[in-house]
Parts: C-alpha cells; structure tokens; sequence
C-alpha cells in the first residue's frame, strides 16, 4: 500500500518535472517544480529527485534558479543530513549573475547557517562534516566580500543581515539575549570548529559591520539596515557590543554621509531616533548612566521630546526592578571579555581568517574620538574658546534658514549643562576624527604603528615556537603523521555540487612570482620610479587630494621617495624639488621635510652628511638665485634659521650672497640672516663670526661693510667674551697690518690709499666706544706708522673718540702717559672731546700736568682752555696767538664760546672784555706787536661779541691803566671806524688822554693825532683843548690840521675865543717855521719807547724829540697798512 | 519578486480614508494589497471637533455604519463619513491595526509622518523570522477627502513605478528620488526586517 503510494508519487513528480522542464514561463515552471518540491519534501523522496531538481541550477530563468535556492532551503531545513550535498550548490548560487539569486542565496544562507551550527554540534565529526564546513567558510568569506565589492545595494542589505547573523550566532549569549536563537552557547561540545576562533570571527564581521556604517558613501538603505544590525546586536550581545554600537550611532549623528538627499537624511534621522529610543529601553543601557546620558543627549538631538525620553524611560523603570540584580554579577565579564578574545586571536586561528588589516580600524576610531573629546572638553569649558567658534561659526552661517535645517532642528536642551558639553566635544571630535586632525588620531596612528611593529614581530616569534615544537615531537613521530597527512589528503572527499551538467568551477593557479616575472632593466627601473613620483606630483593639480591629513601623508611620501633613491636616480629629488619651487609660499613645508628628512637618513648612515648637504645647497641656490624677491626674504632666514644643521657650504653661500648682491634690500637681508646665526647658533659662532668679520673688510663694498661693521658692533656690545674676543683680536690684527709697508703683502707694489687705511681702522675703530682699553693700541700703531696713515688716523677718531667720552678713564690714561710720538693723536683727541663741549675737570688736569711735564707745546692747552684759570689762559695767550691764524681763531673761538652750543651752561674763563684788555697788555718781549695786532683784529671780526658796548668798556679799561696800552689808539680808531656811533665817547676818551699828558707816550701820541684828524671836525675842540706845544707838533705832524683849526677858531664869537688861552690862539696862528723846533723832541722819545715802553718815565716828557719826521711817516704807514689788511671795511668809515 | 508580485500594504491612522482610498485604488489595478491603522483606536469625525466617533478595531465597517446612520444621518452622509463606511465596507470588513498584523510585505506605504514613525518602530521592535525586507515609505496626505484621493493616485503611480523595477532594491533610492522631484512631495523610505 505504502509503496504504491509512492510510486503514484514519483510517478507524478516525474510528470511534474518533466513538465517543467517543457514549461516555456517561468511561472509555469516554478509552479510545477512547487509541486514538486511539495511531493518530495513531504514524503521523503528528497534522494531520489535530487540530482534532477538541482539540475535546474542551470536553467536560464532567473525565477527558477530562485526556486532551486528555496529548495536547498526547505530540504535542509527539512533534513540537515543534506547540508553535504546542497552546500556546494548553495554556494554556486552566491555567484548566480543575477542579483536576485544571489540575494537569495545570501538570504537562504542565512537561514541555514544556524541550522548547520547547530547540526553539525550533535552529529560525529567525519571528514564529510570538515568538508561540509570548509564549504560553509568559503561562503562566509564570499558574502563578507561581497560586502565591500558588489555593486547593488540589495545584495549589500542581505550581506549586512548575513554578517548579522553570523555575529550572533558565533557569540554568546549574555543575560540580555533572547534565548531562541542559535549561539555559540548551545555548541558547547561541538568538536568540528574552535568556538574561540568563530567568536574572534563574529568580532571581526562586527567590527566590518562598523566600519560599513561609517562609510562615508554609504547608501542611505545600506545605512539603515547596518543601523539596524548594529542596534540588534547591542541589544542582542549588550556586554560586547553596547557601547561601541552608541559610538557609532554619535559618529553618524555627527557625520551623516554627505550623499544623502534631503528627505533621506529625514528618514535616517528618524531611523535613528528609532533604533535609539530601542537602545534606551534595553536593560543594559538603563543599567549603565553613562549610556543612558548619552542616548538621552543623542535623542535630544534628534528632535525626541522630553516627555517622550521620559516614556521610554518610565517603561524601562516599569521592567526594570527585576533586572537590576540580575545585573551586579556579570559586569566584570565585560571587562575581561575583550582582551582575552583579542589575545586569543592571533595564536589560534591562521588560515580560516583575513586578519583585520593593520591599518586603522573604525574601533581605533573610535577610541581616538574617545581621547580627541577628552581634550576638547577642557577646551569647550574655557569660555574664550567657546566665544571664538561662535563667532567664526557666525562667518559661514548662511543669509537664510536652510528649509531642512529649520525642518530637523530642535533647540538644543540643556546647553551649557558639563553632559551637553561633553556631548558637542564628542560630535566636534567625531568630526576632528573624520578629517585627520585631532590628539586622538595622533595617538592612535601612533599605537597603530607601534602595534603593527609589535605584530610583526609577535609573528615571527610565534613561527620560531612552532619550529621547536615541531622539532621536538622527534623525527619518527612526524614522518608518521606526514604519511598520514598524505593518506588523509588522498582520502579526503571532495565535495562536489550535485546535480547533472554542472559547469566546472574555476580553479585558481597558485601564482608564483619568480616563475612569472623578470626583473626590470635599470633604466627601466628609473624612468617607472620617475614616473610614479611625478604622478604623485601631479596628483595635486589633478584636486585629487583635498583633505589636509592626505597632503601631509602625500608630503610624507615625496619626501621619503627624494631621499630614498640617491644612489640610484637622481631624478627623483630633483623632481621634488624642482616642484616645490613652482609654488613656495604652499611648498615650503615640502623643502622642510625634504631637509629634515635628509638630515635623518644621513645621521642613521653615520654622518655621511654629503646628500643632505646637496640638497641643502641646492635649495638655497634656488632661494638665493631664482626664487622671486618677495618669496626669497621671506623663506631664506625661515631655512637659515630652522634647517638642523648648517653646513660650511651653506655657510659660504650666504657669505658669496651678501658679496654678490647688489641691492640694498638683499643685503640686509643677508646681514640680517648672518647676525641672526650668530646670535642662536652657538656652535656655528666661530665660523659664522669669521664670516661676518671678512666682510667687513671687504674690498671696493662699501655698503656691505657698513652693514658688516653696523653689525659686529652690535655683537661686540650684546654678547659676551666668547664674541667679544675673535672680534677684538681680528679688529687689532687689522689694526697692526697699518704697521706692514703695504696692505696686501703679496703685492707689495700697492699703496696705503686713504679708502684702505679706513677700511683696516673701522673695525677696530667701531670697538673704541665700547671697550676703551683698546685704545691704547692705536697709540702704538700711531707712533709708528707712516705720516699717510697718520692723517687719515686723525681724520677718523671723531666719531669713535665721542663715543668714549672724556669721562673714559682710559682716554684720560692714554693723555696721562701719552707715548712719545703720539702727541698729536692725543692732541686730535683732547680736540675731538672738547669740541662741544666744555673740558672735565680730570681733563683739564691731566692734560695741564702733560703740558707743564713733558711736552710743552702750547697747543694741548687750546682744547682745554676753558678748563684753566684766568691768570693760565692770559700767560699762555702770547704763546697762542703766535700760532696759525686759524688756530688763532679757534681758540678765540673756545674762550669766547662761539662753538659751543646755545643752551649749555659755559663759564669761560675770560669776557671779551678780558680778552681784548689781555690782547692789550702783552708784554711785547714775548710777542711782536705785529701778532697781537692780528690778534686784536681777529677779535673785532667777531662783531657779534665785540659790540659797541664791550669796546667802551675795553677802551674804558684801558684807557685807566697807566702806562697806556701801545696799541690802545689804534683800538680807538677802528672801534670808531666800526661803531661810527661811539664818536661822543672817543671824543671823551681823547679828552681824558689829554688830562693824561698822552703826548708823554709815543706811539700812543701818533695814534691820538691821527684819530683826531680822523675825526673832525668834532676833534677841533679836544685840539684846542691841548697845550699849546702839543698843538703845535699835532700841526708839524699833520699841517692841514692848521688851516682848518685857524678857521674854526676864526669862526668863533668873541666870548668863546677868549677862553682860549693865548698860547693856543699864537700856535694857531703862528707861522710855519714853529714846526721845526719841536722835531728833536720827537727823536728823543723813540728809544725809550723802544726800551721800555710800558713804563715811560715822566722825565722823558721834558726832554727833546730827537726822531726825525721820516720815521714817524714810516710809523703811520705801517698802522694804517695793517689796519687795511685787517679790516679794510673797518677803515673807510 | 517582481513586477505584480508586490505585497504592498497602505497605512493611516484609522484605516478608514486614506489607506482604504489607496487600497481600493491598488486593489482595482490589481495589486496585492492590504491596508491597515497604526492608531489605538478607530476615529471617526463626530457632531464636533472635539467629539469623535471613536471605535475599537474590532468594530466592522458595516457596525459603524448603522451606527452612524442612527446618530445623525445628515450629518454623516453630508460629510461624506457614510459614503466612505459604505465603500470600506465592500472592501473589506473591518479595519485592521497593523500592529497586529504580523504577515509579511514588500512596500508598505504610509499615509502620515506619525503613521510612519509608529510603523518603523513596530518593525523595529518585532524580531524578525526570516529576516526579509520590507520598505517602508510614507507619502503625506490630509485626513480629507479630496487629498485622500490625490494621494490614492500618487501611490498607485509610485507602486507602478516600483513594480516595474527588475531590482527593486537597487533602484528604490533612485526611484523615489525621481518620484519627489515629479510630485514636489518629499518622501520618507526606511528599510525594515521582518
């Protein structure tokens, strides 16, 4: 009975299939293979029909090909005994060409792959189960793949569910979970796989799972089915996974991929709050207040009322009294899960997984977000901070409300709060994180470096035990197991996929490189590796690169690249270079790195410095010589100053720069950069100092030695021995060359030009005012030099000699000891010193003491003349005056004060006044007339001094000593000739010289008779005034003078002429002859004047005149020769 | 799963408008189609604002409408609430809360953003069987008449754009982008598992 039963149904499912595959629609096919399905699953005949129903794998219709996944499903689901036979096919079905297929396998997968878990824990491990399984990894490494690289978006969703799955399955269970899913807990005792090594599986597709919702392009249904997973698995696997998923869930809130359109960044923001308020009512995040505040911040965010936080929150209250005891024991758990799986990882399972590659995983990411808001919380809470990104913020805000922005906002709550703050460092620093930058992402790329070292070597350690291990198991036992191996390779089943016409799978050929490849010619080499770079190069250009963080990597590389090819192309520094330069002002950090990394490379190969030196070269050639102005004096001191080490090289092209240049700018800027190493490179000092000292003797450059000099006397000032000294030494060793007979001993034909002499004394010179001592060297050059350079010597000292000072104790010592020879330097410098200014007391002094010891020349006085007494100043003047008129001058100049400037305080120590008296009353042995007369005359050039007024008070001055000065008629009669206006008082003067019987005095008698008849005719009444002797020798003297009396007397009334005493009115009109007698008496006057003409004795007046009228003529002439010569102006009044 | 095959379902809040517009529209095209209310209760406009007719999801189409007829029944023909019980009750026999519907469909469409809101949560919160999609997408339209009739029309164009799909998975993000910038209406679209 039962058989005929199943005959009628294999018969009819015979029928079916063959109907189906005559069906021309798929619909009519997939109905009939339904049925089929139906037959063979419901009465066991799944064996028998097996090969034929999968054999429409290969059908053309895509529908079929679906229903023959279905069946794989259902006949496994039914009985897992088939698992061995339809996994292949399965498998075959992932790489179906279409998507809808494919779909359903991963789906069907899915499905089954807990179905398998869990067979294949009960049944006895054969090598059919291994297969099986071997199988079962093939797919999951293909659905994981497919992850990443298919292109449709449905088969990515049923990966995502796939990989879900997976992550659940492979994990425990922890007391949040729902116990009717499959775990890793209810395969306890499974023999077949390592349960270690499939949790460390689920972590890694849970970590993929991560790092596809952080893709920046994910598609917006992707991303709500990775939320999904991910929101199921924190609720699932809360212990492992909670905290990582809310991480990712923050980081998108922050950071929703910029692709979406704008309803769809709605519906993921509503996702979002939805899959959020999920995690909000899950035990484990009531449970944790830390979670908590932050889903709650997070809603909030999302637009989530409080009242509905507030729901979610009671609900959880509702329940949540039972859970919290559950909760105390198992928390440690968590803790202690995550490093034994890391740990357990790497030394169980090799083959079965792609390792997580080494780069930055999105849980690195997240711990860098983690340590980036840390470090910007403390920043948030300083509330300048907060102040400068609002403001800057306000900068990009735009004019008008963006429509969605309006739509999706909510006024942040609770701002200000330390859980607010926290929450906008974490979405500032999952953005910071985003984009490279951060202390967070520096850290971590660091950990990750120092991981990947450690790995490596963790690696090699462990392939080292495994050798040993080996070794020792003994050479018997291994031969035996390799047999063995052989046997099992050889006995091992093949799956193969059931079914009929199978199309052969590929088989892929073990690749081995040193068969397939050749090694590249070195040409060859060298243009692909100068190709890759300038393809680097041009990546910029091309806006390939955007973000920061890819510019420096990109940097990185071009760097290393430069300096890794030295010995093998050149080409390629060049090529950096030669780019950076195109741009500077944005390439510059590119030549730093290249320098800098030079420098490394060349330190690790023991100081061969040679390539860092080129380079270095190189670019401040190009700096120096191409690079436009603007750009050079901004990036030439910024690679002086912070390159790592200065090479001679480098060094003597700053030098030939400031040489070569010829603008004024650039060399400034090269003395500026010069001075600046000097002051920071400490070890260079030496070098660079010399450097700096050369140029300023530099030949036919004047300007680049002011500069130098300019500089160098700074130095000298600021710093300390370790500067002063070279410079103090070079400047002397400059100094001493003024010794040699030529200035260049290896020319000996050239000559001490005045332009060389100066260029070996400024140096030194520029020193003088800051170390006095030096001083003292010159003197000693001086002394011995030639006459040329002693000029030129003198010429020079003003500037540094002011600087002194004449407080300098060392100047004061050098005027002291003044070494023989040197008199005139000392003089020039007493000079110099006092040529503004009045002598300090110590001055004074010293140089007196000089002047009275040992070197009597009267001209160290001149400067200091103001420091001496009145009586010094009158002894010395006889002695002064002789000397040059212009020197003359000058000290007239020094005594009157005319140099000095107006305002300062200057006593000197003669008036004018005093001065022209003094002038007066020299005694005529040591000094001829002629001299003081010149003297005198110098003084009435002065005529802003030597007004009217002073000449009164000299001639009042004089006129009361007694003998009268020789000279004080001829003062008389130019003070007249100068000041018309001081008639009334010569008159009076000439009056009271009549009272003092001046005819008594010679010389002074001449010079009373020609002022009178200078000044007639007003002098007629001093005339009459005389007796009447006198009057008659003032008429043989001048006769004209005769007539024009007799007139003036004639025209006198009666009553006036009879005062006139009787002898005057005869001598006035007496006859001729009277002259005669008088001339003896002249001729007797003439030697005592002679001999002693201060002191006229009374008696000489009685005696006769015996000097003949000739002499007397020959005097006239005289005075009124040197009056012409003196004044010629002064006269003609 | 293409083309006809579609298992769409329509969601208001009462399943009483909006969705049976939708649903008698898809229905006469030949869709598969259900529809639904995500509401607790059913709502009915009642003599005033504030005083609705309020039922619970058991109550049939056809109670309500002698209900309604006994209640006042100028009123409700005036406003048109009879002639709406009176199609719904040819449709089907009662309105049914989605929330209590755990079959599984391809596209459901909403007809609200509260409605959608509660529909994304009930999936989210069920546990999934076998884990197979469903989109979820909402298309405002007023608790009126007139608008539940536009918007009638604007899912069925949209479900005959989606079942036209050979890869409605694909293509569903480019279609519905297509589809907001032809009606000037923005979408929402969620993916959910069930």
């Amino acid at each position: 009975m039962v058989d005929t039963l199943t005959e009628q149904t294999i018969d009819r499912v015979v029928e079916l299939l063959n109907d189906a595959i005559l069906a021309s629609t798929d619909k009519d096919k997939v109905n009939n293979l339904r049925q089929v399905q139906e037959l063979v699953i419901h009465n066991d005949l799944v064996d028998n029909f097996l090969d034929e129903i999968l054999g429409f794998q290969n059908d053309a219709l895509v529908e079929v090909r679906k229903f023959v996944v279905n069946f794989i499903e259902a006949a496994c689901s039914k009985d897992a005994e088939f698992f061995p036979k339809l996994i292949v096919n399965l498998h075959f079905a992932l790489n179906d060409s279409s998507p809808h297929v494919v779909k359903k396998g991963i789906h069907v997968s899915t499905l089954l792959y807990p179905k398998f878990l869990k067979w294949a824990s009960k049944v006895k491990v054969d090598e059919i189960l291994e297969s099986t399984h071997e199988v079962w990894c093939n797919i999951k490494r293909y659905i994981f793949n497919l992850l990443d690289s298919s292109e449709n978006d449905g088969v990515r969703t049923q990966c995502i569910k796939f990989m879900e799955m997976i992550v659940i399955c492979q994990t425990k269970r922890d007391q949040w979970s729902n116990t009717d899913d499959f775990s890793l807990d209810s395969m306890e005792n499974c023999k077949l796989v390592n349960l270690e090594q499939l949790e460390e599986e689920a972590n890694y597709v849970f970590e993929q799972l991560l790092i596809f919702h952080g893709t920046p392009h994910i598609s917006s249904l992707n991303l709500m089915a990775t939320m999904q997973s991910l929101v199921i698995l924190a609720r699932q696997r809360s212990d492992r996974y909670l905290s990582k998923v809310i991480q990712a869930l923050e980081s998108l809130h922050a950071n929703l991929p910029p692709t979406l359109a704008k309803s769809q960044v709605t519906s993921v923001r509503k996702q979002l709050k939805v899959q959020l308020t999920l995690l909000l009512k899950h035990p484990a995040a009531a449970t944790n207040i830390q979670f908590q505040t932050q889903i709650i911040q997070l809603l909030n965010d999302l637009g989530a009322g409080q009242s509905e936080v507030y729901k979610c929150l009671q609900e959880v209250r509702k329940r949540g009294l039972k859970v919290e005891q559950a909760n105390i024991e198992p928390k440690p758990k968590k803790i202690k899960l995550e490093p034994d799986a890391e740990s357990s990882t790497r030394e169980k399972l090799e083959p079965v997984l792609p390792l997580p590659s080494p780069k930055v995983t999105r849980n690195d990411a997240n711990t860098a977000i983690d340590i980036t808001s840390e470090d910007l919380i403390s920043c948030l809470n300083n509330i300048a901070n907060v102040c400068d990104l609002v403001l800057v913020s306000l900068l990009s805000l735009p004019d008008s409300m963006p429509a969605h922005f309006l739509a999706t906002y909510t006024p942040v709550a609770a701002a200000g709060t330390p859980s607010q703050i926290k929450h906008l460092a974490r979405l500032l620093s999952t953005q910071f994180t985003t984009t490279g930058i951060g202390k967070g992402v520096e850290e971590m790329v660091e950990r990750a470096a120092i991981s990947a070292k450690a790995k490596k070597s963790q690696n090699s350690e462990q392939q080292y035990q495994k050798i040993a291990t080996l070794v020792s198991r003994g050479i018997a036992q291994e031969a035996k197991k390799q047999e063995q191996a052989q046997l099992n390779n050889q006995n091992k089943v093949k799956l193969m996929p059931t079914g009929k016409t199978l199309s052969g799978s590929v088989k892929v050929k073990q690749l081995n490189f040193e068969e397939l490849t050749t090694e590249l010619s070195d040409d060859m080499k060298v243009r692909m590796i100068a190709d890759s770079v300038s393809r680097i190069i041009q990546a910029e250009e091309r806006k390939l690169i955007t973000c920061p963080s890819q510019l420096e990597s990109r940097n990185k590389v071009l760097t290393h690249l430069s300096t890794e090819f030295h010995d093998h192309s050149f080409n390629v520094a060049t090529l950096v270079r030669g780019y950076a330069f195109e741009d500077i002002r944005n390439r510059a950090d590119l030549l730093f790195n290249l320098v800098y990394n030079e420098y490394a490379v060349a330190k690790k190969n023991g100081n061969d410095m040679s390539h860092y030196d080129n380079c270095l070269s190189f670019i401040f050639k190009e700096l120096i010589e191409r690079v436009d102005v603007r750009d050079r004096d901004h990036f030439l001191p910024r690679f002086f100053y912070e390159v790592p080490l200065l090479t001679p090289e480098v060094i003597s092209q700053l030098e030939g720069m400031i040489t070569r240049e010829t603008s004024y700018s650039g060399i400034t800027l090269g003395f500026s950069i010069l001075q600046t190493l000097i002051e920071k490179k400490i070890k260079l000092r030496p070098q660079l100092l010399s450097v700096m000292l050369n140029l300023s003797i530099l030949m036919d450059k004047p300007e680049v030695r002011a500069q130098a000099i300019k500089v160098i006397k700074y130095l000298h000032e600021i710093y300390g021995a370790d500067v002063k000294g070279p410079i103090e030494r070079f400047s002397l060793e400059k100094l001493q060359r003024l010794l040699d007979p030529c200035p260049i001993p290896e020319e000996p034909e050239t000559q001490w030009t005045e332009d060389v002499i100066k260029i070996f004394l400024l140096p030194y010179l520029c020193l003088l005012p800051n170390n006095h001592k030096l001083i003292h060297d010159l003197a000693l050059v001086y002394v011995s030099t030639i006459p040329d350079i002693k000029r030129v010597i003198l010429r020079v000292l003003d500037v540094p000699v002011k600087g002194m000072g004449m407080d300098s104790p060392e100047l004061l010592l050098l005027v002291e000891t003044c070494p023989k020879g040197a008199e005139t330097l000392v003089t020039r410098i007493i000079h110099v010193l006092t040529d503004k200014q009045p002598p300090s007391a110590d001055l004074v002094s010293r140089v007196r003491d000089l002047y009275h010891k040992r070197v009597p020349d009267v001209r160290f006085l001149i400067p200091v003349l103001n420091g001496l007494s009145k009586r010094e100043v009158i002894a010395a003047l006889p002695k002064l005056i002789k000397l040059n008129q212009l020197v003359v001058k000058e000290v007239f100049n020094r005594l009157l004060g005319t140099q000095v400037e107006s305002g300062q305080n200057y006593q000197s120590p003669l008036t004018a006044a005093d001065l022209l008296v003094a002038l007066h009353n020299i005694d005529p042995s040591k000094c001829d007339m002629k001299t003081v007369m010149k003297a005198i005359s110098l003084c009435f050039a002065e005529k802003h001094i030597y007004t009217d007024e002073v000449l009164a008070i000299v001639m009042q001055l004089l006129m009361e000593q007694s003998p009268l000065p020789t000279l004080l008629m001829r003062t008389v009669i130019q003070s007249l000739s100068l000041h018309p206006r001081l008639l009334g008082f010569v008159m009076n003067i000439l009056q009271r010289l009549i009272l003092k019987q001046v005819w008594n005095q010679k010389k002074v008698w001449e010079g009373f008779i020609k002022c009178c008849q200078r000044t007639k005719p007003q002098s007629f009444q001093v005339l009459l005034q005389l007796p009447a002797p006198q009057l008659r020798t003032v008429f043989r003297n001048s006769p004209d003078f005769k007539p024009a009396l007799q007139e003036h007397v004639s025209s006198f009334t009666d009553t006036q002429r009879s005062h006139l005493p009787q002898s005057i009115l005869d001598a006035i009109f007496s006859d001729d002859g009277d002259v005669k007698e008088e001339i003896p008496q002249l001729e007797n006057n003439e030697p005592e004047c002679d001999g002693q003409s201060n002191s006229p004795s009374s008696s000489v007046l009685s005696q006769p005149a015996l000097i003949p009228p000739v002499s007397i003529i020959n005097t006239n002439v005289n005075i009124a020769t040197v009056t012409t010569t003196n004044g010629a102006s002064a006269m003609e009044t | 799963m293409t083309g006809r095959d579609l298992r769409l379902a329509v969601v208001c809040s009462s399943n009483q408008n909006r969705s049976m517009e939708a649903h008698q529209v898809l229905n006469k095209k030949g869709f598969n189609v259900r529809s639904f209310g995500s509401g607790n209760c059913v709502k009915l406009p009642g003599p005033s604002f504030d005083k609705p007719n309020i039922y619970d999801f058991n109550t049939t189409y056809d109670q309500m409408y002698t209900d309604l007829i006994n209640k006042d029944k100028t009123l409700y023909t005036q406003n048109g609430i009879l002639h709406m019980l009176d199609r719904n009750r040819r449709i089907k026999q009662k309105p049914e809360r989605f929330h209590d519907c755990f079959d599984k469909f391809d596209v459901i469409f909403t007809c609200e953003e509260r409605v959608y809101d509660q529909v994304i949560e009930e999936l989210a919160a069920r546990i999934p069987t076998d884990n197979s999609k469903v989109h979820v997408i909402n298309i405002d339209i007023q608790d009126n008449h007139e608008e539940a009739t536009i918007g009638a029309f604007l899912i069925l164009e949209l479900a005959q754009l989606l079942s036209q799909s050979d890869d409605l998975d694909n293509d569903i993000d480019e279609l519905l982008q297509d589809f907001e910038a032809k009606s000037e209406r923005s979408l929402l679209h969620s993916i959910a598992f069930q």
